[in-house]
């Protein structure tokens, strides 16, 4: 699954530490989705287009050998 | 979702004092054989568990000797690394929970192989230090891989 994080929180020009806090997470989470070492659950992955102001397809989108 | 059987994130800190202390005691008794007085004691009854060639003290007596320095060593290290290993981390979300499970299932595999090993290369009495190492070793594998994947491989 390939992710739009890096790029939507330059746009709101917020570090991961920032993100990390708003939604209740560890800034190694946050680090972790980015480097595509981790799939985030449904709740997070809304979570995080929420902050955004995108829908989740917007932030998030399948990969071919997903 | 709220991470279940994990202890409160203060905890930890208790759990490092308990588990450094007793295994510094536990090494010296190890190690210098190290006994306190003050830690001996008379129980009114015959151990059934205890052999005679582990406590020769107590043979045909209706009471037993024993000292629990290492009693204590053994206990206060399983309770202190079990605090660390299973408190909560300062921002528990379900990544970390990911990484304790994962480095669960690591050292397992890990402290298996190695006794595998320590099986084919140890023999005699000298197994018997083997055995008492791996009653901690689990523990303390986990402690050390779920700690470098949180903080240092991120």
């Amino acid at each position: 699954m390939k992710n739009r994080i890096r790029i939507e929180r330059a746009i709101l020009d917020i570090t991961q530490a920032e993100l990390a806090e708003k939604i209740d997470v560890s800034r190694q989470t946050i680090n972790a989705i980015e480097s595509n070492k981790y799939v985030p659950s449904t709740v997070l992955s809304l979570k995080i287009a929420r902050i955004f102001g995108k829908r989740v397809e917007e932030v998030f989108e399948l990969e071919e050998n997903d | 979702m709220e991470p279940r059987f994990l202890f409160p994130h203060r905890f930890k800190v208790i759990g490092w004092v308990i588990a450094v202390s007793s295994i510094i005691l536990g090494l010296f008794v190890l190690i210098n054989d190290l006994r306190f007085d003050f830690l001996t004691v008379k129980v009114p009854f015959n151990y059934f568990f205890a052999d005679e060639f582990l406590s020769s003290d107590d043979k045909g007596n209706e009471f037993s000797i024993f000292n629990f320095t290492d009693e204590i060593a053994t206990i206060g290290s399983i309770v202190g690394l079990l605090l660390i290993a299973f408190s909560k981390v300062k921002y528990e979300d379900e990544y970390v929970s990911k990484l304790r499970l994962e480095s669960l299932q690591w050292a397992v595999y890990v402290n298996f192989f190695l006794l595998v090993v320590s099986t084919i290369l140890i023999h005699g009495m000298s197994y018997y230090i083997v055995i008492v190492y791996n009653m901690f070793t689990p523990l303390i594998i986990f402690i050390i891989r779920f700690y470098y994947s949180l903080l240092v491989k991120n």
